[in-house]
């Protein structure tokens, strides 16, 4: 199968809902160092995960995350 | 606190498994080489390492049958490869055993060929049966 990178923009998105990565971790129940892997593009979050982070920064799950390179 | 402390979010999870992935085959290393050290360096007997055999036995098996039966990952076995796996099991175990204990006396079958071919069967079934059984578990989940 091959390797796909994805993007993602979080951090914009808890930025703009004035979220710190605290807040936002203690939202949808991980840990801040996990909200801060997934900004950095270094963890792909599960798709139960994503969700939850969409629904917390009321975004739409394709305006979070995207194959790197298709956008 | 402590709730946090154990129970993790996805990323330890994660990586919790990986790392005990990692030191359960380190584990299992180690152990196969203290076998073979005790057994051919050290001189040791056979009964005096029977303890660490079957730990190591059971770990690997209780693995195997663990990630057949949760995952439905190793494939099912068919007639067909299951009598190859048989025989190349049954063919390497009396081959290396004549070897290295030469031809058994014919009163001592029940030590020597009985678990020779017996053994290599029990295992391929026993992986048989857990492979069909786990197969069953995920399709009854997918059916759900």
């Amino acid at each position: 199968m091959e390797e796909v990178a994805i993007d993602n923009k979080l951090k914009l998105a808890r930025v703009e809902n004035d979220l710190t990565q605290s807040e936002l971790a203690e939202q949808v129940g991980v840990t801040r160092q996990t909200i801060g892997l997934i900004e950095a593009g270094k963890y792909n979050p599960t798709l139960k995960l994503c969700l939850m982070l969409a629904r917390a920064t009321d975004k739409r799950l394709d305006e979070l995350f995207w194959i790197k390179g298709e956008r | 606190m402590f709730q946090e402390m154990f129970a993790g979010d996805e990323r330890s999870h994660s990586i919790n498994g990986m790392i005990a992935q990692v030191f359960l085959g380190l584990t299992q290393i180690f152990l196969a080489v203290i076998v073979f050290y005790r057994l051919y360096v050290v001189g040791q007997q056979d009964s005096e390492i029977n303890d660490l055999r079957l730990l190591l036995a059971f770990s690997i098996f209780g693995y195997i049958a663990a990630r057949l039966f949760f995952g439905g990952i190793l494939p099912e076995l068919s007639w067909k490869p299951a009598l190859i796996a048989y025989a190349s099991l049954a063919g390497l175990i009396t081959v290396v055993c004549l070897l290295i204990y030469g031809w058994p006396a014919p009163e001592d079958w029940a030590i020597t060929w009985l678990p020779a071919l017996l053994g290599p069967a029990i295992l391929v079934g026993l992986y048989a049966l857990v492979a069909y059984l786990g197969k069953r578990r995920v399709e009854r989940e997918i059916g759900e």
